[in-house]
């Protein structure tokens, strides 16, 4: 009985593997550099350099050096707005501006969840 | 020789008083008591709430429906019913008041009015034994209430972001301010600390026949089959089938498709949740069982109130049809069907075991109270918790019909810590307190 549950749990576990972060949606509100645990740990923090959109790609021009960053479909953009009278609100790839101020978590697996994007 | 009388004076009289004696060393962790001078205080410059605003300390770190009803107007808890800019879409008075359901926006926040959830308040008992997992930290029901790395530490910052702020817009630095890093670690310190610290290892020498045999169902692979998720009666699944290591898991079992759930009955907006992930893949966190009799209502959203009724869930088409319940039919040949005998005596099992879960916190409770200097400050503070576990031990047992031996034992032992609160010869108390408490124990558990 244990083998065929284990068996059975296998697709179960699977699809379980999916990242325990998986775009908490708090994290919109949380400004650039301060999220917990991943801010200056697991991001790429600086301005905009260059903008690769067929690939939906873009550099960040960060102290250690430029960082390519390969945006995917299930990126979010999360915009921060210098007029902090503005609500914190989803965008799209099209948000990313060169010269704009950008942090961007890159995951263990490479994969990128969020971007975060300050507008002037 | 004149001054010296008067002291002596003194001296006799603060003994008669009960005045300190000897200073002790402070018994408790630094980090943990600041990390929970911050859980029930620190409102983070936001609307007033505090951690501990849904999280009570007397009511097992959650919220319940009963507990809700004693609050006056002015309790931060409802903030959405006096301050006009949370007056829409930040809670749902009618579903709060009646239900302890709380508005979580776990899917977005770009449609406030129409993508939300209603969830009841999780306690925080046993983190320690229930957050870690093969896919790493699992927090909340749904597994992603945390933002940043996901680790509790961060759930936090999420708790802050979502149901602490003065407007909607949830602009940080002015309807909100962040944790600092010290205080994330402090909160995460004082969560860890509460409750259990390991699981139990089962079977249990239970002297009671209809919980021993709950847990004998509780334990059988094809009768109860709870222990394969809720191993050791805990929130992780069991090693030997989801393999070492496997720690607190995620499953679809079905809870979102039960009729007449009780919030929908009110016709008040309540949509589907659907679990972890957005879109979300309808799967919600194991919860640890031990903590289960005294902490309900039960399931996500509060959907059933009674601990009988929480397992006799699993008998119902809901859970059976759920991913869940095919997986198990797949893999034992049929879905879980236990007669009512049966559902009671695994419930008297979950009661059981609840029960000597308050008494061992009571104890704990207790014992670091007495390891304070006397009068310490804190010394109400655990004596007050301890007789807020004493008083679910009691509930938990006589809502089951359970060893009437082991609640008048609870009874000597809630005289005993009255009179502790009161200071009257409260090291003498607190002992016998402890001594009422080891005997209920012994009613409870333990060879014949």
């Amino acid at each position: 009985m244990i083998r065929r549950l284990a068996a059975g749990v296998v697709g179960l576990a699977l699809a379980g593997a999916v990242p325990v972060w998986a775009h908490p949606a708090t994290e919109l509100y949380i400004p650039i550099g301060k999220s917990p645990g991943v801010s200056h740990v697991k991001t790429r923090i600086g301005r905009i350099q260059s903008l690769a959109a067929a690939l939906s790609g873009l550099t960040l021009a960060t102290d250690a050096g430029p960082a390519y960053v390969a945006a995917g479909r299930a990126t979010r953009i999360y915009l921060q707005f210098a007029d902090p009278s503005r609500a914190n609100q989803l965008g799209s790839y099209a948000d990313c501006k060169q010269g704009l101020m950008a942090e961007a978590f890159i995951a263990e697996d490479g994969s990128v969840p969020w971007i975060k994007v300050l507008v002037p | 020789m004149e001054r010296w009388i008067p002291c002596t004076a003194l001296a006799a009289a603060a003994l008669l008083a009960g005045c300190p004696g000897p200073v002790k060393p402070i018994p408790e962790d630094a980090r943990v008591l600041e990390g929970e001078r911050l859980f029930f205080n620190e409102t983070f410059g936001g609307n007033g709430r505090t951690c501990g605003t849904c999280h009570r300390a007397e009511d097992n770190f959650g919220l319940s429906p009963a507990f809700v009803a004693t609050l006056p107007p002015e309790d931060p808890l409802f903030v959405a019913e006096r301050v006009p800019a949370l007056a829409g879409n930040f809670e749902s008075p009618e579903l709060m008041r009646k239900f302890a359901l709380i508005l979580e926006n776990q899917d977005g926040f770009d449609d406030l009015a129409n993508r939300f959830n209603m969830r009841g308040i999780p306690h925080t008992l046993a983190l320690a034994t229930s957050v870690a997992s093969r896919n790493g930290p699992h927090t909340g029901w749904g597994g992603d209430g945390a933002p940043g790395d996901g680790s509790l530490r961060s759930f936090a910052v999420g708790a802050v972001v979502q149901h602490f702020p003065k407007t909607l817009a949830r602009a940080a630095g002015q309807d909100f301010r962040l944790p600092s890093d010290a205080e994330l670690d402090a909160l995460a310190a004082f969560q860890l600390s509460l409750g259990r610290q390991q699981d139990l290892v089962l079977p249990l020498q239970l002297r009671g026949e209809v919980a021993r045999r709950g847990q004998a169902i509780f334990l059988d692979r094809t009768l109860g089959k709870c222990n394969a998720c809720h191993f050791n009666a805990g929130a992780n699944a069991d090693p030997a089938i989801f393999g070492p290591g496997a720690g607190n898991l995620r499953f679809n079992t079905g809870v979102e498709n039960l009729p007449d759930q009780p919030a929908d009955l009110t016709g008040a907006k309540n949509p589907p949740d659907d679990g972890f992930g957005n879109p979300g893949n309808g799967e919600f966190n194991t919860p640890p069982l031990v903590e289960s009799a005294d902490t309900g209502p039960f399931f996500h959203n509060n959907s059933v109130e009674t601990i009988e009724g929480a397992v006799a869930f699993y008998n119902g088409d809901a859970f059976t049809n759920s991913p869940s319940g095919q997986l198990l039919i797949g893999a034992t040949g049929s879905a879980i069907n236990l007669d009512a005998t049966q559902v009671v005596a695994v419930a008297a099992f979950l009661r059981v075991i609840n029960a000597l879960e308050n008494l061992r916190a009571t104890a704990a409770l207790l014992r670091t109270a007495d390891a304070y200097t006397s009068g310490h400050g804190r010394q109400p503070v655990l004596i007050g918790r301890a007789a807020f576990e004493l008083q679910d031990a009691l509930e938990v047992l006589q809502g089951g019909g359970l060893h009437p031996d082991a609640v008048a034992q609870v009874r000597v032992a809630q005289g005993a810590v009255e009179r502790a609160r009161k200071r009257s010869g409260r090291a003498r108390q607190l002992q016998a307190a402890l001594d009422a408490i080891e005997a209920a124990r012994g009613r409870l558990e333990g060879s014949t």
